[in-house]
């Protein structure tokens, strides 16, 4: 072991640690006994690294963050929680916090329910019209390259395993990406600029996060007001393709040949359906 | 075994958390929203660790990953691989900087320094993080871990005595 060697792995050495767990450390705490340059060195690193260390240790923290994480976790955990409500003082800030908890965590519930009974195909689509026209914040990166948005979905938790129509695939028209959540679940958008200045946007879900899907070969095919949709399952993952755009326009993107499905989801009332 | 209390491990791991994340995001409010959605990971996941030496490790992996999922910009922040250390970057230099150093001194100046030292130079600082575990955390390779220590303390110590300086 050289100097150097030893430097680079006392420099990474923690405070006490005498190498009795590590043979190179040993080697090299050995060495700065011996060599007296690498041992005035190595004094002078660990006054370093004691001084940083109580530096960064005086860095004030927020002293409310632990009873805001702690407020937040009562939230999550308020069905089990086994407080005592005849010991409360009803009149202290706690027993406030708690009951705006409760409030929280009695909408966080609804929420969920009403999600529960509401994660099928129709409402889907409708939730996600309702948020493709966001221009405020409409992608969260602009990127044309598809393996470079795939890559970033995936970094996001958003479904990034996409099985796309060939039109799809080979369309220089891929704006940029964005990751939403719908019902406790990550959802990608792919945004597109087609020829025309045709703006669609393509949701992909998990198919296991919503029920009556289309079978695996299917394509359906929806409106509703100004906006056309088109729906497919592939690969384990639900695609909805919409956008203010004539129905023709998605046909030709997702491979119309293939279209044998029409029937779309009972709540999804005012639908114009397409064979 | 069962899991740690939930109070008990916020009280015990919220500070060094709390660091790392300005460390990392450079905003108080940023990295407040870090921590908490760190223990909200833990609350929703965190019964499944049944190590209780794993704790700490997978706060701050947890903590790391959501600074990652949050950073919107990922081009500020190239990965550089070190592969070899310079000698000199190796060597102390001759003034003395830590006699005159304070903690918000310190943090400015790690803030200062590229994502790649900032990281391992934070968890080896702000919690006596081990480099073994420093490299289970980032999950980057030990030697890479190593390199970018040494590398980063040498770039910490300049930056401190920049500051000093002014």
């Amino acid at each position: 072991m050289n100097l150097n060697e030893a430097k680079l792995i006392l420099s990474v050495a923690l405070p006490g640690d005498d190498g009795a767990a590590d043979p190179q450390l040993a080697e090299a705490l050995a060495l700065a006994r011996r060599d007296a340059e690498l041992g005035a060195w190595w004094e002078r690193e660990c006054r370093w690294d004691a001084e940083v260390r109580r530096s960064l240790a005086t860095v004030a923290v927020p002293s409310a963050l632990p009873s805001q994480i702690l407020a937040g976790q009562k939230v999550v955990r308020l069905p089990k929680a086994d407080a005592k409500l005849s010991n409360f003082e009803w009149s202290t800030p706690l027993f406030w916090g708690l009951a705006a908890a409760l409030v929280v965590f009695l909408s966080l519930a609804a929420s969920w329910l009403h999600a529960k009974s509401d994660n099928n195909l129709a409402s889907f689509a409708r939730d996600m019209m309702a948020m493709a026209p966001d221009d405020s914040r409409h992608v969260d990166v602009r990127q044309a390259d598809l393996a470079k948005v795939k890559g970033w979905l995936a970094e996001h938790h958003g479904p990034a395993d996409l099985a796309l129509p060939v039109m799809m695939q080979r369309s220089p028209d891929l704006m940029g990406c964005r990751v939403l959540q719908w019902h406790g679940q990550a959802i990608s958008m792919l945004c597109y600029m087609m020829p025309g200045a045709q703006h669609v946007d393509l949701f992909v879900i998990r198919a296991a996060g919503l029920k009556d899907v289309p079978a695996p070969g299917q394509r359906v095919f929806a409106s509703i007001k100004q906006n056309a949709m088109a729906a497919w399952q592939s690969g384990g993952n639900v695609y909805l393709l919409a956008g203010a755009v004539p129905m023709e326009f998605l046909h030709l993107y997702v491979e119309p040949s293939q279209t044998t499905q029409t029937s779309w989801p009972a709540p999804f009332a005012g639908v114009i359906f397409y064979r | 075994m069962a899991g740690p209390d939930f109070e008990d491990l916020v009280k015990a791991h919220y500070e060094p958390l709390f660091r790392f994340a300005l460390s990392l995001a450079r905003s108080e409010a940023d990295a407040g929203d870090l921590v908490q959605q760190t223990f909200y990971r833990w609350a929703a996941k965190g019964d499944q660790i049944r190590d209780s030496t794993k704790v700490k490790s997978w706060l701050f992996t947890t903590l790391h990953r959501e600074f990652l999922g949050h950073r919107r910009h990922e081009d500020k922040f190239p990965k550089v691989d070190i592969a070899v250390v310079d000698e000199s970057e190796l060597m102390a230099v001759s003034a003395s900087p830590e006699k005159l150093m304070d903690g918000a001194t310190v943090m400015a100046a790690l803030q200062q320094l590229d994502e790649t030292y900032r990281a391992p130079l934070s968890l080896f600082y702000l919690d006596d993080t081990s480099y073994r575990e420093i490299a289970e955390i980032l999950d980057v390779p030990i030697g890479t871990v190593m390199s970018r220590i040494s590398r980063g303390k040498a770039l910490l110590r300049v930056a401190v005595l920049k500051k000093n300086v002014r």
